[in-house]
């Protein structure tokens, strides 16, 4: 039996898209979630500021805080792309190992 | 040259590939439903206690809260470390794309610690922050919501990526 590599492409494509796809609509929720949450933390800052309502000092903290949060944002976002890289890493590999074993007959182990 | 010479090198390409590629890799840690039951379970209690604070506190009545205080932050501090200490896959892998993209001066390299732990340390600062704030001085409604913000915002990433990682 040949491999038929037009399809083997088809089969990579939909493979990646299907995850990609997937984990886009949760990071995109994700992002969505915090951005709108560090825009209130702004606001809040704002707001106590003028009325006066924290001291100096915590109005600082406030704000580093508000930086190590954002840093921490993007942190957790390169995170998430790191799991969905290797989701299509693998499946695309296991689309790839599929087609050989069909083409071959050899069972190729797909280490876990 | 035989007709079906084109499709043996179609295949030897693709095996060669494959062996290329190697096997199933990881990039992140396993999920660990421990962790993330441990996180949801001190997420309900940290929300409880600030529900119990949101009109403000009076440092006279601190000593009635500081073991809250020190019970949460504890907590807080055993599933960062916890994250911590779960087993890195993928060094090698990691290291090869980092290396590429330290080539390219994107300064976005993967780090090896999950992102979850810097979220969980970040909590454990804002309520140590806010514990010494009620001990000293008390505080108002504004300065509760504010701390309850940060924990929030830092939760959600925490639950997000070790949710993430159940794949």
């Amino acid at each position: 039996m040949s491999l038929d590599v037009n399809q083997l492409i088809s089969n990579i494509k939909d493979a990646a898209s299907t995850v990609i796809n997937h984990d886009i609509t949760e990071i995109r929720g994700f992002s969505e979630r915090q951005l709108a949450a560090l825009a209130l933390q702004a606001k809040l800052i704002a707001n106590a500021i003028l009325a006066e309502e924290i001291d100096d000092d915590l109005r600082d903290y406030f704000l580093d805080s508000l930086e190590d949060m954002a840093l921490n944002f993007a942190k957790t976002l390169r995170g998430l792309l790191a799991v969905t890289i290797e989701k299509v890493w693998n499946a695309v590999v296991g689309i790839i190992w599929s087609a050989i074993e069909a083409c071959t007959g050899i069972s190729l182990k797909i280490a876990s | 040259m035989s007709a079906n010479q084109p499709m043996k090198r179609a295949s030897t390409l693709c095996l060669f590939l494959a062996i290329l590629v190697s096997s199933c890799t990881q990039l992140a840690p396993r999920y660990d439903a421990e962790l993330y039951s441990g996180l949801t379970e001190v997420n309900a209690e940290l929300m409880q206690f600030f529900s119990s604070v949101s009109h403000g506190t009076n440092k006279g009545s601190y000593s009635e809260r500081s073991q809250n205080y020190h019970s949460l932050i504890g907590k807080i501090d055993a599933l960062a470390m916890q994250s911590n200490t779960r087993p890195v896959p993928g060094k090698v892998t990691l290291r090869k794309i980092n290396n590429y993209l330290d080539s390219t001066d994107s300064n976005i390299s993967f780090e090896s610690a999950p992102p979850s732990v810097a979220s969980l340390e970040k909590i454990s600062s804002s309520l140590n922050r806010m514990r010494k704030e009620d001990e000293d001085k008390g505080l108002r409604a504004t300065a509760v919501a504010l701390f309850k913000n940060e924990v929030v915002i830092s939760m959600d990433q925490a639950l997000t990526y070790e949710s993430f990682l159940n794949r």
